[in-house]
This record gives structure tokens, C-alpha cells and sequence, in this order.
């Protein structure tokens, strides 16, 4: 009986429930809109890859190999603070070295392997994170597709070692160093896959818990709004049923008249006792 | 069914006697007859009752008017009256004008059955006459504060209380009890009064305030009457 009569007060307000529902599902859906346009957001496959960056000293450089060390660990601390990784030419580069290497991540994942948006260099660049020690820089990819993570974290390994002079130029020109002659000696930035072989790159894959999150999100919501029916109902002091007059007045109830019918028009019997 | 308004579409007779709208007008009926016969052991019997709502609504007047039709449809002698002196509208319901009616005999210098019954209408319905709430342009609580109404109310019985002791029963539709004293002055006078609640519309508060307001006029409230909109 007690059910019952909740489920009454839930049902005269169900607008409430559904107009509270319906604010969070729009924003759950526009939320999860998002989170399918973003590469690795909703299932997230990483992977890694460590190259280590050192300086190639020229014939008459510096024979001090602390300096080498030094810059060495400046360039990594380069490679990883500054915004070379989410840069268009980098992301680029790393784009057409995927489309060189097709066929081998055909070879690994099958004629219909499933890239992503690997053509789309922005999002290759959000895709990106490194972080180093000493002068190892690790680079994890987290994409929505474990091919696509695996060809990423390769491609880095490939542009890195054949271009990353290109890109920590600067760092050399302000980092030059001064042999013991006091010359600045001419060197040529250079990076090695440490991870020799691709069957190495490890891809793992995890499920975003933004999906758990949103459904949890909408229980919430549901909960909420069938909270609310309860608090309007308790505020409202309209009279709905036979029980609220005789529990109130105290006097027999006569009758209990239905909304009129269309003339002419004929209804159910029920007893109205 | 012609041009008829909404007032006249809430009558009884434009549904299919077997609509649950139908069948609770016939309920209320029963309950009001086993609970006057339990007062009433010799003749005559002619009984009255006020109809009266807590607060306005538009369905007053045809809770009032489906009663009537029941009761003489069952073969009592009926007189609708239609005390509302504020909005009239009883007699729209039944198609007919409001000419001289209770306001007209309360401005009267005396009160007599046979004055009651000259201002009495017909209706389509065998067995119902409507007392139209009258023609006067008087204040209406100003003419039911008058102690001639006691005397009406008397003479309309009497109307009824003719030989044959013939089963009789009028019925008045008052204004709502919160719109002024109008139904308080009635329902002291009457035997019995029943409140119409619109499920959904009125408060709690304004249901108490109305009982309250009857009890302290010693009317002789003895139900009530939902109505769900």
C-alpha cells in the first residue's frame, strides 16, 4: 500500500523526473559527443616508445664528456618541456611516416587494420605525452585503436631518429659548447631507438571510467528528480485523494465524480463508492 | 445536439446512462437517501440540502444540476434552487431565462407557497423545477441576511408537502463558503449541507477554513462530494 501510494506521487510529477533526466542525458550526450571525436577518450590504448638523445661530437670537439652529457639532458629536457611533440611539423611528419610504413602495420594488424584519424595531425599531437630521465625520453601515445598506437609510437621512433636534428636545431645553436680553446664547436644532435625492434612497442589497452562516470551521472539525476516529485509533493497542499477530505474534515466522502465524458460518448463503468 | 454551450453539455442526459460519470451522480444520490432516511420515519417527506463548493469553481452548478436530474429521474419531487445570487447560472444549464427567482420573492413584502410556485420554472426534465436565482439587482448577501429567507425556505418545502405524500426534495447551489457568507446564511437553515472538494485544486487549508466556517454557522455539514477535473 505504502508503494503504491509513492508510486502515486511519482507518477502525478513524473515531468519532473523526466524534465530533470532529460537536462543531464543532453549533457551526458553531449559530453560523450565529444569524448567519441577525441582520439583515445572513451577506450584508451597506449603505447610507449624511449629514444635517447645525444649530441655526435665533431673530430675536433670538446674530448670533456661531461659537457656531452650535459646537453644531452638539455636537448631530452627539450624534446620533452617544449611543444615539438604537439607541433603541426612534427605531427606531420609523423602522419606521412604512418602512411610509408602501411605496409607493415598491414603486416601486423591485418589488410583492414583500423588507424583512427591517424591522417589528422592535431589530433596525433593531443595524443601525445613524453617525459624523460636523464637523457631517455619516453613518448606514450594513448589512441583509440591499438593499431593506431602502435604505428604512432613506431613512426615517433622512425621521424626521431632520422629527423631530430631538425627539430632541436635551436637547442644547439643556444647551447653550443666551447672547447677548452674556448671555440664553439660545430655538433650534430642525434637520437637512437632504445627499443630496438618494433615487436617490442607494447600496446595496452583501458577503458575510459568518463563512461561509468556519465552513468552514474544519470542515476543521479534520476535519483534527484524523483527526490524533487517527493519535496513537491510534500509542499503541495492540494487535496488528491478521498483519504487526504477524510483524514482532514472527518466527514464521509458521498461520492467522487470522474471528469465529464463527451456527450454521447461512452465510458467504462466503475464504482464510485 | 444543436448550439449548446459548455455549461449545458454537463448534464446527465447528454451521456450514455452507463458512464462512470452517470453512475457517481446515481451513488451520490443513494448516499444522501440512506442517510436522511435514517432521520426520517414519517411523512412528509421532503427533504433539503445545500450544495456548496470550498472555493469557485466551474463545475459547482453541474454537480448541483445532475443531482437534481437524478433525483427526479428516481421519481422525487425536485425543486433546483439556485442560491448563487453572485453568478447565476443554473438556469443556462437547463435552457431557460433567469426571470423572477429567490432573490425577487426575498425583496418580497411577504412570502408565500403560492408566490413560490408562480416563480417556480419547468424544466425538460418530469419532476424538476428550478427556482432561478431572480431578477433583482440587490446585493445577494445583503437579501440572504434578510429574515425573510427562513420563511422562503420554508414556503419552497411546503411547495412540495402537498397531498399524496408524495416524496419531495429541494436542493440549493449556493456560492462557493470562502466567497462570503452566502452559504454559512443557507446552511444553518437546511437540513443537510455537502461540500464539493475539487481533487487537485483545492488546498487543505482552504478545505478547513470552509468546515470551520460551516461549523461555526451550526450548519449541519454531513459529507463531502470530490470532484477530479
Amino acid at each position: 500500500m505504502e508503494l503504491r501510494a509513492y508510486w502515486t506521487i511519482i507518477l502525478r510529477r513524473i515531468w519532473v523526473v523526466a524534465l530533470v533526466v532529460g537536462i543531464v542525458t543532453l549533457y551526458v550526450g553531449y559530453q560523450y559527443y565529444h569524448l567519441r571525436k577525441t582520439p583515445g577518450a572513451l577506450k584508451a590504448y597506449s603505447s610507449g616508445i624511449t629514444i635517447q638523445i645525444g649530441l655526435q661530437p665533431s673530430s675536433n670537439g670538446d674530448t670533456n664528456s661531461a659537457n656531452y652529457v650535459s646537453v644531452s639532458e638539455s636537448l631530452a629536457d627539450a624534446m620533452v618541456a617544449s611543444p615539438i611533440l604537439t607541433s603541426h611539423e612534427f605531427d606531420t611528419d609523423i602522419s606521412n611516416q604512418i602512411a610509408q610504413d602501411m605496409s607493415m602495420i598491414q603486416q601486423r594488424y591485418g589488410a583492414n587494420a583500423d588507424l583512427g584519424d591517424w591522417q589528422n595531425a592535431s589530433a596525433i599531437g593531443q595524443s601525445l605525452s613524453a617525459n624523460r630521465v636523464d637523457s631517455l625520453v619516453t613518448i606514450n601515445t594513448n589512441w583509440n585503436t591499438p593499431a593506431g598506437a602502435w604505428a604512432i609510437a613506431n613512426a615517433i621512433g622512425e621521424v626521431s631518429v632520422a629527423k631530430i636534428g631538425t627539430y632541436l636545431d635551436y637547442v644547439i645553436k643556444n647551447n653550443a659548447i666551447q672547447n677548452s680553446t674556448g671555440n664553439f664547436m660545430p655538433s650534430q644532435v642525434s637520437a637512437r631507438v632504445i627499443v630496438a625492434a618494433p615487436d617490442s612497442i607494447t600496446v595496452a589497452g583501458s577503458s575510459s571510467n568518463k563512461i561509468n562516470l556519465y552513468i552514474l551521472l544519470l542515476l543521479v539525476a534520476l535519483a534527484l528528480g524523483i527526490a524533487l516529485t517527493f519535496l513537491l509533493d510534500y509542499l503541495d497542499d492540494r487535496i488528491r485523494s478521498k483519504n487526504d477530505v477524510t483524514q482532514l474534515l472527518g466527514i464521509p466522502i458521498y461520492a467522487e465524480i470522474p471528469r465529464a465524458p463527451s456527450p454521447g460518448r461512452t465510458q467504462s463503468s466503475a464504482s464510485h463508492k | 445536439m444543436g448550439n449548446l454551450t459548455k455549461e449545458q453539455y454537463a448534464l446527465l442526459t447528454d451521456f450514455d446512462l452507463n458512464t462512470s460519470f452517470g453512475e457517481a451522480f446515481h451513488t451520490l444520490f443513494a448516499n444522501i437517501r440512506f442517510n436522511w432516511e435514517t432521520y426520517t420515519i414519517e411523512p412528509p417527506y421532503v427533504h433539503t440540502l445545500l450544495l456548496t463548493s470550498v472555493s469557485e469553481h466551474a463545475e459547482q452548478s453541474a454537480v448541483a444540476a445532475n443531482l437534481a436530474i437524478v433525483a427526479a429521474q428516481s421519481g422525487y419531487k425536485t425543486i433546483l434552487v439556485d442560491a448563487d445570487l453572485r453568478t447565476p447560472s443554473l438556469q443556462k444549464r437547463f435552457g431557460l431565462e433567469n426571470s423572477v427567482g429567490l432573490s425577487d420573492l426575498l425583496e418580497d413584502i411577504s412570502i408565500t407557497v403560492q408566490k413560490v410556485s408562480a416563480h417556480l420554472q419547468t424544466t425538460f426534465i418530469p419532476g424538476l423545477q428550478i427556482l432561478t436565482s431572480g431578477t433583482s439587482t440587490s446585493t445577494g448577501v445583503t437579501l440572504l441576511l434578510s429574515p425573510k429567507l427562513q420563511a422562503c425556505i420554508e414556503c419552497i418545502r411546503k411547495v412540495l408537502e402537498q397531498p399524496g405524500n408524495a416524496p419531495g426534495f429541494v436542493i440549493y447551489h449556493s456560492p462557493p463558503v470562502l466567497a462570503g457568507a452566502d452559504a454559512s446564511l443557507i446552511g444553518a437553515l437546511i437540513e443537510q449541507v455537502l461540500l464539493t472538494v475539487v481533487a487537485g485544486h483545492t488546498t487543505r487549508a482552504q478545505a478547513k477554513e470552509a468546515q470551520e466556517k460551516l461549523e461555526q454557522a451550526q450548519a449541519k455539514l454531513v459529507g463531502s462530494i470530490i470532484v477530479n477535473q
